[in-house]
């Protein structure tokens, strides 16, 4: 019997959700420990600036690597998570974590950016009345849904390092991967990276950045 | 995956793909020679590759096709001449090629034919969610359905096989879900397409007139009910899934197909029960006996359907055991009395299905979900949503900011109301914020089509716009436009002639101007003729035809405001291409410069930037009624502390341009038009390089 690992990416179209998505996928078919992999991502309109998520769900063998779950699989298939299940969310956008709530619970472990990507109309015009929620409520409501929640300003922490916003991602990967050691070997992972993405050294010099910053906290 | 990859002659390699990767891998292996589209999500990537293998490969043809039902022609002659052929679109495509479909099957086939359509339960990208297994029903058409990736693939191969031994076409119901999933495939073995067909002549076959139809009708009713009784073939679509040949825990069996399968598995995993479930893959015709097989061997007393839409399995379930199985008379079947029928399932609908009928010792699972369902209940829907909008720099913003202020303007001085009747394209999305230009849409060409009634009974002071774009036009809206030209009715056509099957990823189309093409170097070997819209349009010597560019708001304006005035019908021809398209050719092009310069040869370069100046007012005019998204608005905080749980602190609104959307390659700083205090800056740099 095996032990299904969740991972649910969530963010705003054009953040990099679905490369992300599609580079975990690959990480699981690289990775001696995961005997199979299934995803999805959404598509269509909503790909511009619109709600975007991606999964990538993991089988591992309990002999291996036991997640303690409640239940455990025979097969995998299905690319969805169920309500509760996913074991590390990767919170590019608040907004849009929180919106996918249904997927965090006491097994969750978030990795969230705080930086905000204001839909335009909250900033003016048709949803105004909706209110962009305050981080501090956003962090509030995490903290009440999750086993654990690390977040910050990973933009910020990416422009300062490598003087560019874009590797906040890799960033927010290397946080995800120490917070599961067991699940991400961190030599596949940098491989999978060297693979999928432009400016490999960078990406995996954040990913390395990322990696120790959860230590650090 | 790289499309090189997805081509790769490397059998018995694992490789993780997407659903529509799958398909079009297995169109590949399965040695098609032909295939067409029209391009339609969830299904539309499909296409893009075969495109791409088409343009690479001299053996396999490959037509975007001017509608779904060109399309399924032109595979049904490629296959009566013996050659493999498939043809795909999504659900509502059905519909257009619904004539030949109910009539071709009396023929048959020769070179095995599939039809891949697609269908969205969720409605996530279309106008319906019709449940095209239904259309079985009256075609009677096989319907095959995958469930994993692997099998998006592998049932190709055999539909195809199905195909050639029965003579008949296929069916593969394809859902979003399984369209956009990844999964991992074994790649197979790549078979050579037969090259050159023939076609024997066969009128008692192919031509059918009264008493043949007849006769072809019943042939093809006695294939399928060959097929329906085919063990072998039920074996090899259909699957029996048992637990570690445990002995099941009650006598409760269940039934699904597709992507549901993979919901039903998990919803047992969690809910720890061990039902034997039998796994469609053929799920039209179904064989009687094997079903009523399936439930004595476990003895059921209990079967549970599972499926989207509508209650097709669970009808067929019903037949069968009702007139064809006598010891199972009794047998209670449960599906969409407990299920919704609309929308997609999932794993926690299934699971909640499941616990009304079986004893399941973690039910607080089920108490956990609602309780969490409550409480998510009071926190989502404050949260606000995030619209889709046109693209920035796009070249349909001017247009909607240009008819509206006319539109309003002539509502004030005349009070006269206009309608907009809506069709499916980009343009689509004039009916979100700021715009709101669009009063209905329904399908394919009934934009033009619907104005046509209305029209000619409308009261006087209500005046109709009709939308339709170039692709949309030579797939379904030539016929309804020559119908208003016919009456002269009083309605103005705007027709958006992008050259582009922009919104489901730029597919090139008949208008596609074969220069727009070159670039693509080999890519574009396959491209056909173009035929200019314009022409063909001024040829039907409508007297108030207006052709004109889109980044000039004044002269958009001036033109709105004579032409919607006047009487009978009046067509404007919007003529710029995709914003997007064109500036991503304009990189390419740049970037192969830039390579020529890494050469040697020297250019200069000139780069145009716009900005917002400090000493804006913010009227809001170009970020609230014209809405490009890279015009955008930032607090800037004087406490920068995030963590500060502060609300008073004090916010400024700054307005900005978003330097890496806006595309001043394409758009000349069309927001400059926009506004009245000119504080919309542009910066042109030179260097020489």
């Amino acid at each position: 019997m095996a032990d299904i690992f969740n991972i649910l990416i969530t963010g705003v179209g054009g953040q990099g959700a679905i490369l992300l998505g599609q580079l975990l996928r690959d990480y699981g078919l690289l990775s001696p420990l995961i005997k199979n992999v299934v995803g999805t991502e959404t598509r269509g309109v909503s790909q511009r600036e619109g709600s975007v998520s991606a999964t990538a769900r993991y089988l591992i063998d309990s002999r291996i690597y036991s997640l303690d779950q409640k239940y455990k699989v025979d097969e995998l298939i299905s690319p969805l998570i169920p309500m509760n299940d996913s074991h590390i969310v990767l919170g590019l956008e608040p907004l849009e974590t929180i919106r996918n709530l249904k997927y965090i619970s006491e097994q969750t472990v978030v990795i969230l950016n705080t930086h905000q990507n204001f839909p335009r109309n909250v900033l003016l015009g048709s949803e105004q009345e909706k209110q962009y929620p305050s981080i501090a409520y956003i962090l509030d409501l995490l903290n009440q849904f999750a086993r654990r929640v690390i977040s910050m300003d990973f933009n910020k922490l990416s422009q300062s390092q490598f003087k560019n916003s874009i590797y906040a991602n890799s960033i927010i990967l290397g946080a995800g991967a120490n917070e599961f050691k067991n699940v991400f070997l961190k030599n596949e992972i940098i491989q999978v990276i060297q693979n999928n993405l432009k400016n490999p050294e960078i990406n995996i010099k954040a990913f390395e950045l990322g990696y120790d910053l959860v230590e650090a906290v | 995956m790289k499309l090189s990859e997805l081509f790769e002659d490397s059998s018995g390699k694992e490789v993780l793909m997407s659903g529509n990767e799958a398909f079009a891998r297995g169109i590949y292996e399965a040695g098609v020679r032909f295939t067409a589209n029209y391009p339609g999500t969830p299904l539309s990537e499909v296409g893009d590759y075969l495109k791409y293998l088409s343009d690479t490969s001299e053996e396999f043809t490959f037509d975007y096709a001017l509608n779904e039902k060109v399309a399924l022609e032109s595979c049904l002659g490629a296959s009566w001449s013996g050659v493999r052929s498939v043809v795909m679109f999504k659900h509502l495509g059905l519909n257009v090629a619904a004539d030949p479909l109910h009539t071709f099957p009396y023929s048959g086939v020769n070179g095995g034919m599939l039809i891949l359509c697609g269908g969205d339960p969720g409605i996530l990208s279309s106008t319906n969610a019709q449940d095209n297994r239904l259309y079985s029903l009256h075609t009677k058409i096989p319907i095959i359905e995958p469930a994993t990736v692997q099998e998006c693939k592998d049932f190709i191969k055999e539909g195809l096989r199905v195909s050639e031994l029965y003579k008949i076409p296929i069916y593969i119901h394809a859902t979003t879900r399984l369209c956009h999933s990844h999964g991992t495939v074994t790649l197979g073995e790549i078979r050579k397409p037969k090259q050159e067909g023939h076609f024997n002549k066969d009128p008692d076959r192919f031509v059918n007139t009264l008493g043949r139809a007849l006769n072809n009708q019943k042939q093809y009713f006695q294939k399928i009910s060959d097929l329906a009784k085919n063990r072998k073939i039920f074996n090899l679509f259909n699957k029996i899934k048992l637990w570690n040949n445990e002995e099941p825990q009650s006598k409760i069996g269940i039934i699904t197909s597709g992507v549901c399968y993979s919901y039903v598995l998990q919803a047992c995993h969690k809910l720890n029960i061990n039902p034997p479930i039998l796994k469609l893959g053929l799920i039209f015709p179904i064989n009687r006996e094997e079903i009523c097989h399936f439930a004595n061997e476990y003895q059921l007393n209990l079967l549970l359907t599972v499926e989207e839409l509508e209650s097709f399995i669970e009808t067929f379930s019903k037949r069968v055991f009702c007139n064809y199985c006598d010891a199972m008379r009794d047998l209670e079947i449960h599906g969409k009395d407990y299920l919704p029928n609309t929308g997609e399932l999932n794993t926690d609908l299934v699971m909640r299905f499941f616990a009304h009928f079986f004893e399941v010792d973690n039910k607080y699972l089920l108490e956990e979900f609602s309780k969490k369902e409550e409480s998510l209940k009071e926190i989502l829907p404050d949260l606000p949503i995030r619209q889709p909008t046109f693209c920035p720099g796009c070249q349909y913003r001017p247009v909607f900011y240009a008819l509206k202020h006319v539109t309003e303007r002539i509502y004030e001085e005349k009070n006269i109301e206009f309608i907009y009747s809506g069709d499916i394209g980009c343009y689509t999305l004039s009916e979100a914020y700021p715009f709101q230009l669009l009063d209905w849409v329904i399908c394919m060409g009934a934009g033009i089509g619907i104005a046509n009634g209305m029209a000619q009974t409308l009261e006087e002071n209500q005046k109709l716009i009709a939308y339709i774009g170039d692709s949309t036009f030579f797939h379904t809206g030539i016929q309804p436009l020559l119908n208003a030209f016919k009456n002269d009715i009083d309605l103005t056509v705007i027709i958006f002639n992008n050259y582009w099957t922009a919104m489901t990823g730029h597919q090139e189309l008949i208008a596609t101007p074969e220069e727009f093409l070159i670039e693509y170097g080999e890519y574009s070997s396959t491209h056909g003729k173009s035929i200019d819209l314009i022409n063909l349009v001024s040829d039907l010597g409508i007297e108030n035809l207006v052709i004109t560019d889109a980044y000039n708001i004044e002269k958009l304006e001036r033109l709105f405001y004579e032409t919607l005035q006047k009487e009978g019908l009046k067509v404007v021809v919007i003529n710029e291409e995709c914003a997007l398209e064109k500036e991503r050719r304009i990189r390419r092009e740049k970037r192969k410069i830039s390579s020529e310069n890494q050469k040697g040869i020297k250019t200069k370069k000139i780069e145009t930037y716009y900005t917002i100046s400090d000493s804006c007012v913010k009227c809001n005019e170009c970020i609230e009624f014209f809405g490009c998204p890279a015009i955008n608005a930032m607090f800037i905080e004087e406490d920068t502390n995030e963590n500060d749980n502060n609300e008073n602190k004090s916010r400024e609104l700054k307005y900005y341009i978003d330097q890496t959307m806006c595309i001043p390659d394409v758009c000349p700083g069309i927001c400059q038009q926009t506004c009245p205090n000119h504080m919309i800056l542009k910066t042109i740099i030179y260097r020489n390089l």
